[in-house]
Formats: C-alpha cells, sequence, structure tokens
C-alpha cells in the first residue's frame, strides 16, 4: 500500500511539475465531470434495465447536464423519454444526439417508433425504408411498407425469440389484408413456437388471432346483395349508327347474389350465383328482346403456393352463364368459360395476374334472334391472355388490365383477333363517399373471310371501341350503399355498324 | 495544504468508462490489483484495465468519446485511453462521436483497426483463424502488422478477415448473419428497452382483420373483354355478341361457295 501510494505520488509529481495551478485544476475538474458522467451514465442504465424509466431520465438528463456534448447521453435519455411516452421530448433528444454524431442504427429504430406514435406515418415509412435490421422489418409490416416483408422470412418458424415475433407480425400482417389462409397457418406455428419458448404473450395473442379467424372468417362464409338501378340508356337495340332505332329508353335492373367462400385448410374455394332482369318501363313491347334474364354461377379455387403473407396464388376460374330475354321465352347463348391465373404479389399492397382463359359461347339455333342475325353459326371457342396490374391502398386502389382476344367461330366472319387495354381507379373521398372511374380501349379484327388472297383488305374488318365510365358510390352503412354511375361506349365500325350507347343509372344495394 | 489536496485530486484515477450492464460472469483485472475479480454494473474502467467475459458472461462497455461495447461470452478486452486490444472472443463496437472527433483503436492479434467516428461493427477473434471483422454502418480500416500491404477499408455491409499469415485479402459482402446473432444476445440481456416488442405485440393484439367476403360472380373469372359496368360486364357484351349483326354484310359473306366472282367478257360482243 505504501508502495502504491509512492508509486502515485510519484506520477502525479511528475506528471505535474511543469503544470501550472490552473493546469492543475483543470485537469481535476476532467477527473471529476468525467466519473460524474460515467457514474449517472451506469445509474441510467442500471434504472433503464430495472425498467425504472423516471429514475432513468433523470440519470441521463444529469449525464447530458455533466457532457452536453455526448451523443450517448441524449440518445439514452431519449430512450427513456419514449418509455415514458413523452414522444416529442423523445424525438428531441434524438435530434440532438445525431447532431452530435449518432448515426446508430437504434436511434432509427426508435426515431421510427416515436413517429408511428404520434401519428407521423408518411416520416416513419421513409425513416424505416434507410434501415436494415430485424426490428425496422417488423416495424415495417406493421405499417405495410413494402420490401418489409422479404427480410423476415429468413425468421419465419425459426425456433428462436426472433422467430416468434417474426412469425406473429406475419400473421398479423396477413390477416390485416385479408388474406385467411396465410394467417390462419402462420398465426397456429406461431402459436406453437411461443409455446415452445415461453413466450406466453406472443402465443395468448396468437391464440386469440386465431379464434377471431375462425369466428370472422369461419370454414363456410356467406354473403348476399340486391341490387336495384333504375337507367336511362341510350340506343338500347346496339343499332348502327343511321338505323331507325330508339334513341333512349328507361328500364329498371334488379340484380340478386348469393356468393360463399368456403376455406379448407390450405385453399379457399369461392362460389357465387347472380341473376339479373331487366324491365323496360316504356315500349315494352319493342324492347322485350332486350329484356334480358341472366344467370351466372362462377367459381374460383385460390390456392396459395407456400405460406407467406407474400405467397404466390394460383387461381381456377370457371365461369358459367346463361342468357334469356323476355321472361326467359327467349334463349339467346349460354358461356362457359374459366382457366388459371398466377396472382403475384409486388408488396404488400399491389401484385401483377397473368392468366390464360378458354371460352365457349353457344348462341342457340333456331331463337328468333340466332335467325336475324347472321346465316353464319356465331358459335365460338375462344381464348383470353391476360395480365393485370392492381394495387390497393388506404384512399386509393385500381387496376390496368391488357388483354389479347381470340375467338374461334364457325362462321368465318365472326372470328376474331383482339386487343384490349382497360384501367380503373376507386377512390375513398373519406365519409363514405367513393369515386370511381375508369377506361378502356380495344381493337378486333374481324375474319378474313373467303380468301385473303383474293379479297385483298375487304376480307377483313376492323372494329375499335373505347369505353367509359365514371361513378359516385355513396356508403351509408356496411349494408347500403346508392350509386350514381355512367357508362359510355362508342364502336367505330365500318359506316352500318359503327355505333354508341350511353347507360346513366342511380342505384341502391343492400349487403348481408 | 492546498496543493496538498490538488494533488490528492489529480492523483485520483481518471475514469474512461464504466462497466454499464453486466449478465453472467464478468470480470475485471485492474494493474494496480493485479487480479480477476468479479464485476458488476456501474464499476468505473480506468486505462489499462481488462474485461474478461465467462462462457455465459456478457457485459456492456460505455467508454470516453461516446463509444459503446458489448463483449460477447468467453471474451477479453482491454481498455487503455487511447485504444482498445481484443485479447479473444467477439466485441461490438458503437461508436457515437461526431465526424470531426478522431479514429477509435482497436487493436488485434495480427493488426489494429481503425475506427470511424459515427461506425458500427463487429470484431471476433477465432484461434487459428484470424479475427473477422464486420462493419454495420461507417467504416473501419484494418492495419496489417509487419506487412508491406496498404492498409484496407472495409464499408458497410461488408466482412473482411485479418489473417496475419495470410495477405493480400479483399473485404466480402457480409450476410450479416453475426450482426443478428449479437442483436439477438443483446435483446435477451438487455430486454425490449425501446418498447419495440411492446409496440409490436399491441398491433398484433388489435390488428384490425379484413378477410376478404365471397367473391361477386363478375370477379371470377376476373376478365372481361371491355370493361362495362359491374352489372354489364356480364351480360351486356354477351347480348351485343346474340343481336348484333355480323361485321360483314350478307352479300359479302355467302353461305356457301367461294368468295370469288369470275367474270368473262368477249371482245367485239
Amino acid at each position: 500500500m505504501h508502495l502504491l501510494t509512492l508509486l502515485l505520488l510519484s506520477s502525479v509529481s511528475t506528471s505535474t511539475t511543469s503544470a501550472s495551478p490552473v493546469a492543475t485544476s483543470s485537469v481535476s475538474r476532467v477527473v471529476h465531470t468525467e466519473a460524474a458522467y460515467f457514474s449517472a451514465m451506469a445509474k441510467g442504465s442500471s434504472s433503464l434495465h430495472q425498467k425504472n424509466y423516471g429514475l432513468a431520465a433523470l440519470a441521463f438528463e444529469q449525464a447530458t447536464k455533466v457532457k452536453p456534448q455526448s451523443a450517448r447521453a441524449h440518445h439514452h435519455l431519449a430512450i427513456s423519454l419514449s418509455n415514458l411516452n413523452r414522444n416529442q421530448e423523445a424525438l428531441d433528444a434524438l435530434a440532438k444526439s445525431a447532431q452530435l454524431g449518432n448515426r446508430s442504427i437504434e436511434a432509427d429504430e426508435l426515431r421510427a417508433l416515436l413517429l408511428i406514435r404520434e401519428n407521423q406515418i408518411p416520416q416513419a415509412r421513409a425513416e424505416l425504408a434507410k434501415i436494415e435490421s430485424l426490428p425496422s422489418a417488423l416495424l415495417g409490416m406493421s405499417l405495410n411498407v413494402s420490401g418489409s416483408a422479404p427480410a423476415l422470412y429468413a425468421h419465419l418458424g425459426e425456433v428462436s425469440r426472433a422467430g416468434v415475433m417474426t412469425t406473429s407480425v406475419l400473421a398479423a400482417s396477413a390477416a390485416s389484408r385479408g388474406l385467411a389462409l396465410q394467417a390462419h397457418s402462420l398465426a397456429t406455428i406461431a402459436q406453437d413456437l411461443g409455446h415452445e419458448f415461453n413466450q406466453a404473450l406472443w402465443s395468448n395473442a396468437m391464440r386469440d388471432l386465431v379464434t377471431r379467424i375462425n369466428e370472422e372468417q369461419g370454414a363456410l362464409t356467406m354473403r348476399g346483395r340486391l341490387k336495384t338501378t333504375f337507367d336511362h340508356v341510350k340506343n338500347p337495340e346496339f343499332k348502327a349508327a343511321g338505323q331507325t332505332t330508339l334513341p333512349s329508353a328507361t328500364r329498371f335492373s334488379f340484380a340478386a347474389e348469393a356468393a360463399l367462400a368456403w376455406r379448407f385448410d390450405t385453399f379457399r374455394w369461392d362460389s357465387s350465383v347472380f341473376a339479373l332482369q331487366r324491365i323496360y318501363l316504356a315500349q315494352n313491347q319493342g324492347l322485350s328482346d332486350y329484356a334480358i334474364n341472366g344467370l351466372v354461377w362462377a367459381n374460383r379455387f385460390t390456392i396459395p403456393l407456400n405460406q407467406r403473407p407474400n405467397a404466390t396464388r394460383l387461381h381456377l376460374s370457371l365461369r358459367v352463364r346463361d342468357l334469356y330475354a323476355d321472361n326467359f321465352r327467349v334463349h339467346y347463348a349460354n358461356n362457359i368459360e374459366g382457366g388459371p391465373s398466377l396472382r403475384l404479389p409486388l408488396g404488400s399492397s399491389s401484385f401483377i395476374e397473368l392468366g390464360i382463359l378458354g371460352t365457349a359461347t353457344d348462341f342457340i339455333d333456331r331463337s328468333p334472334p340466332d335467325d336475324v342475325v347472321s346465316s353464319q353459326n356465331r358459335d365460338l371457342v375462344g381464348q383470353r391472355a391476360f395480365i393485370e396490374l392492381a394495387w390497393a391502398n388506404e384512399d386509393l386502389s385500381g387496376d390496368i388490365t391488357a388483354s389479347f382476344l381470340r375467338d374461334d367461330a364457325r362462321g368465318e366472319a365472326f372470328d376474331m383477333n383482339g386487343l384490349s387495354l382497360s384501367g380503373r381507379i376507386l377512390a375513398d373521398l373519406s365519409g363514405g363517399l367513393y369515386l370511381r372511374t375508369g377506361a378502356g380501349v380495344g381493337l378486333g379484327r374481324f375474319g378474313p373471310v373467303g380468301e385473303v388472297s383474293v379479297l385483298g383488305a375487304a376480307a377483313i374488318r376492323n372494329e375499335f371501341r373505347l369505353y367509359g365510365e365514371i361513378a359516385v358510390l355513396v356508403r351509408l352503412a356496411d349494408w347500403l350503399q346508392l350509386s350514381l354511375e355512367n357508362h359510355y361506349l362508342q364502336n367505330a365500325g365500318r359506316t352500318g355498324h359503327a355505333y354508341t350507347d350511353n347507360i346513366l343509372s342511380f342505384g341502391v344495394e343492400v349487403q348481408y | 495544504m492546498l496543493p496538498l489536496v490538488l494533488l490528492l485530486a489529480v492523483s485520483a484515477p481518471q475514469p474512461v468508462g464504466v462497466l454499464s450492464t453486466t449478465k453472467g460472469k464478468v470480470e475485471v483485472v485492474q494493474p494496480s490489483q493485479g487480479v480477476f475479480r468479479q464485476a458488476e454494473a456501474g464499476l468505473l474502467l480506468e486505462s489499462d484495465d481488462a474485461v474478461a467475459t465467462g462462457e455465459n458472461g456478457w457485459a456492456e462497455i460505455m467508454l470516453t468519446q461516446s463509444l459503446t461495447l458489448r463483449l460477447a461470452a468467453s471474451s477479453e478486452l482491454k481498455v487503455h485511453r487511447d485504444f482498445l486490444f481484443l485479447g479473444n472472443g467477439r466485441v461490438w463496437i458503437q461508436s457515437m462521436s461526431s465526424p470531426e472527433s478522431l479514429a477509435h483503436e482497436l487493436r488485434v492479434w495480427g493488426g489494429k483497426l481503425a475506427i470511424r467516428p459515427g461506425s458500427t461493427l463487429i470484431a471476433e477473434r477465432i484461434a487459428g483463424r484470424g479475427v473477422n471483422i464486420t462493419v454495420i454502418r461507417g467504416e473501419a480500416t484494418v492495419i496489417m502488422k509487419n506487412s508491406a500491404y496498404p492498409a484496407q477499408s472495409v464499408l458497410e455491409s461488408q466482412s473482411y478477415w485479418l489473417r496475419p499469415s495470410v495477405v493480400g485479402l479483399r473485404p466480402q459482402k457480409s450476410s450479416r448473419a453475426i450482426w443478428k446473432i449479437l442483436s439477438q444476445e443483446s435483446r435477451r440481456v438487455l430486454g425490449d428497452r425501446l418498447g419495440l416488442e411492446a409496440y409490436l405485440l399491441h398491433w398484433v393484439q388489435t390488428v384490425k382483420t379484413q378477410f376478404r367476403s365471397p367473391s361477386a360472380s363478375w370477379e371470377m373469372p376476373k376478365m372481361e373483354t371491355y370493361i362495362r359496368g359491374e352489372l354489364g360486364a356480364q351480360f351486356d357484351s354477351l347480348l351485343e355478341s346474340a343481336v348484333r349483326p355480323a361485321p360483314f354484310s350478307e352479300n359479302e359473306v355467302p353461305a356457301k361457295g367461294p368468295n370469288v366472282r369470275v367474270e368473262v367478257s368477249f371482245e367485239g360482243s
């Protein structure tokens, strides 16, 4: 001990022989400052660890006073204030820390969390986009940040605490986006993992989520709706320009639909029966052939190709349509169409769907309209190939579809190859008010009839179609909706075949 | 008397850091003491102190210049006023210094690292293989001992092996696997101090589910020749096909026979 004292004294005397009293005082202050700073930091850390956030905040605040230039002290103060829900003060402390050189990932994560709490969602999303870490990806999933999910897949189902959290968050994300199959599957996995790792809170949360899924989206869910529209129709007979026709007519349309979705373990079956009845209010004798009765039975199987919330989904669709008129006295046609399509997610809120469908239409022989339309048989078998880009955000959703169409009819005059491009947007104007608008263009090439080498251009006919719609929807309640819609169609064919029609309709829809 | 007080004040060792959090077996050896002794959180560290963690040990150390270290199990680190020395094991280093500050120095077997202020990195010494450096953020420069090769810069998201017996290695893109392991270790010890897990758990518990209703018939298949509204899409195109004449006139398309007309004219007749 004596030796130590001697050593210390000699050391001090050596180091201070040339030092002035002022310098000695300065050194002393530095020693004191450092000790006070580290003591405050240690006390703050200990309090933080013990979740005594008030005491931690006081200690770190003390540390910032002792060393105002310490980025770390401000950083820890921000953590303490965040846990006290003093979000704005925490953001200020973080800003100060960043100003002093703090570029840590933890600081970015905390900033994102504080911005979420302060409901500054766009800023939080921007912050999260800069960070590559598991917590940031999890936070991103809670905000539907596109690109967050891939970073989490490595932890999906992982036998670890991170695996429990990740799988749970992915399950909740799937549930928030209506993906019941994936949500149910992931929540079950997360629940088991939670049990295994004694993460009771997470496990219970997943158990509750499974219960909610079963309650809200049980094995069998049903939906019914009735829709009535009052329509003002121009050119109800689809007559070409120059031909004698009724310029306009008014009608009622009644539509009823019953649909069900049956969720199996790994896939889902949607099925729907739809019926439409139209009644013309005036000249109902002359328009009886256009007072249609339509029936549809549609089906779709959805098969996710894996358990991820953003899994590619395979759809198999089949739809059968039967078209009558004049209270089923005229039978126009029946049609069957269907095929596979693949839905590829592009993030959490958009996807691309690719599909190839087959279609077959049988125009009923010997029904009156068939006799007058053409001497050629119009029955056709066709193919459709399409690509659709769709997105859905909180306020705006829409889709754009490009298609290739081919009809191979028995009568060559009805053979057709065509292309179409259409798009539609639905905007949520808030307060239950929605605006929908859409447009489409199509080009169809009919024929060739006879020998092209002989007839040349006369062997084919081109038709260009332009379509536009605008609708205002008012959702008065979950079960009641009013609509005001206008649909316009212009068909630019050759003389005698060009026509336009327009439908203005007001509708009421009731849903169950 | 005053000079003596001043001398005593100056003689008090200046701390260079503090053990802010410990878990499991954490020991400190101070040159003045000469033996390892169990350390608790809150212990002030002086220059030349060494910290060693046991097989289940973990320690967080706060040093001057806003430098924070996390020492994994079975690691040894010496702290000096001007540099750090990693004797064994794995250390996570985070600098919150301003860019204008001097680079921090980490000495390892076979060389040393100059850590740019504001950086975060992990250094791990694996006996027999050398030292692996993974830069999470910022940049570090590796300077090999006794080598004529120039200093090697390791950038963000890169990993580098420092092997005294091998020269000329290049940094590789890091999988960040080691970082994920360290993050999990830290979370185990420090808990959810940011409140992220609490937020996520609350979100999971209260997330608003939006399960899709059974699809409507017009969506299955969601494919129409031309969009014509929900009701029209299903029937109007079919009706139009049923009632509209062919795009060709009937005389253009005879029901049977070829579309060839042969005209013969005789000269002079």
